[in-house]
């Protein structure tokens, strides 16, 4: 399975990851088109590909992707857009609020996202499935504690899916149940020790400061990638499953 | 912009931490977002969800007011909510069918595209009519802006629609709905009532009536618009007046006489001569605000804190569900 991630520095801490399990995981390449803040702002469409619009995006997606400068959706088999400002969505489904309010809150809390934005464009160019992971839920600070029901992100990530991310054929993975903590944050530990995504600059790989919720390490990482891969071979063979149904049904 | 003060002297302390619940005709909604800027806690009970933005919350009436009920014209509409939430009467099962879309005759706007299912409808009419109880239970002041004489009710059930059946959604019949200009007496009996079941339940509850200063847009009575406006106008603005007078818990803040006054030449409105500018609205609510320091100037401290210098608030888009009356073509009167 060839894996295209997109993403922005909070792919950093897969990127990582991945480089400690590649050797587990024959099977799975991942390439990865990723630098800081807006930067994938400036990717364009053009001729069914996704080409940088600056000398400086380019070398950097050179840098993060081992030589690629551009982005060739027949190079994959799946992609991965992950952070880019997408964000939980946290709902109490006990709420009454109408199916056209939902649609529309989950619609106004994705669509302005660079996320949103980079699905877009990905899906422009490929019909092959993409998925979407959100900005990791901030890390608990204790002066920050508060507290949610787990089914409430689960629930939010359900709408988003069925209001806003199923129009373009895409799904969002929610986070793994063992790196969240009190139903809407990280747990701390996952925030300790995280460190800045490589794009070939001086700043590479070193530590975010010290009380950055909002970055994850690369254990953080490693489950994350684990659990999207789970969840993958589940869909693959939910996928093989149904294949076979219908031949069988028509042969 | 004008050197006018004085205009209002405030009965209660109303401080940041006082809940004020707002609700009325198109004006009310004013007030809550220009106690929120300023720094006072405007109370809102029935909250959209997180993620919707500003447009589509005004779109879909939430913080228009501290519930979603649409406007709330009358007095006997207050009433009628107020009757609703304490579970003195139940709310009519009505439902208006338009496009396979179902519409609250009750909160006709509140979703501009109707509701999805009859079930989707209930449910969140439930929702609004607990979120108003809330209010009525919680809050410690309840500013009402009176806004209609002219009113709608069915002919068979005696309920009464915020706006004529037929204009935004269902359909008008002779039969079934019955026109009413109701007088001096049967709005202040209808405000007594309310005003006597809200503080049956909240004993400790304040109340600030204001009347709309926006002209109506038409009119049932069969007089000129201009003749209605200011007969309906005096009779609210004489039920809002006798009643702060004679009750120690009601409070009357003179919205109307700001912005009709002579004194000011009709410059608070727009060019066409019926919605209030946002420099009339503004003007209004520095009113507001500064009579209530002047008499509370120790509260003032605890306003500012925090709050944006820049005093004039984001006055947003009004909503208005008379407005849909011009569609009707009623340029003549």
């Amino acid at each position: 399975m060839r894996l295209c991630v997109l993403g922005n520095s909070h792919a950093g801490a897969l990127k990582l990851a991945w480089e400690r399990m590649t050797k587990s995981y024959s099977d799975i390449e991942i390439t990865f088109f990723a630098t800081g803040g807006h930067g994938l702002s400036r990717l364009k469409v053009e001729g069914g590909k996704l080409l940088p619009l600056t000398e400086n995006l380019k070398n950097i997606l050179e840098y993060t992707s081992g030589g690629q400068s551009f982005l060739d959706p027949s190079d994959y088999d799946i992609f991965l857009i992950y952070g880019l400002y997408a964000k939980e969505f946290i709902l109490n489904p006990c709420n009454s609020y109408s199916t056209a309010v939902l649609k529309s809150a989950a619609f106004d809390h994705t669509s302005t996202t660079l996320s949103y934005e980079t699905l877009g464009k990905v899906r422009e160019v490929t019909d092959k499935p993409i998925y979407v992971g959100h900005n990791p839920l901030p890390a608990c600070l204790e002066e920050n504690y508060q507290s949610s029901d787990l089914e409430f992100y689960h629930y939010g990530c359900m709408i988003l899916n069925k209001y806003v991310y199923s129009c373009l054929d895409a799904q969002l993975i929610d986070q793994p149940l063992e790196t969240i903590d009190c139903g809407m944050y990280t747990k701390l530990e996952f925030s300790k020790g995280s460190r800045r995504l490589s794009i070939g600059r001086a700043s590479d790989d070193t530590k975010h400061p010290v009380g950055d919720s909002s970055h994850m390490n690369e254990f953080f990482g490693e489950i994350w990638l684990t659990e999207f891969f789970k969840r993958l071979s589940r869909l693959n063979r939910i996928e093989y499953e149904q294949n076979q149904r219908s031949e069988q049904a028509f042969p | 912009m004008f050197d006018i003060s004085g205009l209002w002297d405030p009965k209660f302390k109303i401080t940041p931490k006082s809940k004020v619940a707002t609700f009325g005709s198109c004006f009310a909604q004013h007030f809550g977002n220009a106690l929120k800027s300023r720094g006072f806690n405007w109370f809102l009970s029935e909250l959209p969800p997180p993620g919707l933005s500003k447009k589509n919350q005004t779109a879909f009436n939430y913080n228009v007011f501290s519930a979603r009920t649409g406007n709330i014209y009358t007095t006997s509409l207050l009433r009628q909510w107020v009757e609703w939430a304490l579970e003195k009467n139940e709310v009519p099962s009505e439902v208006w069918e338009k496009n396979k879309r179902y519409h609250d005759p009750f909160r006709p706007t509140v979703e501009p595209n109707g509701f999805f299912s009859i079930d989707e409808l209930r449910a969140s009419q439930v929702e609004s009519v607990r979120s108003f109880r809330e209010c009525i239970k919680s809050s410690n002041f309840f500013v009402f802006t009176l806004g209609l004489t002219e009113s709608w009710f069915n002919a068979k059930e005696g309920y009464e629609y915020p706006m004529c059946p037929g204009t935004s959604a269902g359909s008008f019949s002779e039969d079934e709905h019955i026109f009413k200009n109701q007088n001096f007496n049967e709005i202040r009996k209808e405000l007594a009532l309310a005003i006597k079941y809200m503080r049956q339940e909240n004993p400790s509850l304040k109340f600030i009536l204001t009347v709309s200063p926006v002209p109506l847009i038409a009119t049932k009575s069969g007089r000129n618009v201009i003749v209605a406006t200011m007969e309906s106008k005096s009779i609210l603005r004489a039920v809002a007046g006798q009643f702060s007078e004679s009750n120690r818990a009601v409070d009357y803040f003179p919205s109307y006489e700001i912005i009709n006054s002579p004194v000011f030449k009709g410059v608070f409105f727009e060019p066409n001569a019926r919605n209030v500018s946002k420099t009339g609205v503004n003007f209004v609510m520095d009113n507001f605000f500064s009579d209530l320091l002047l008499k509370y100037p120790e509260i003032s401290n605890e306003i500012y804190k925090g709050v944006d210098n820049n005093m004039d608030y984001l006055i947003p888009e009004e909503v208005c569900d008379e407005e849909i009356l011009n569609s009707f073509g009623g340029d003549r009167k």
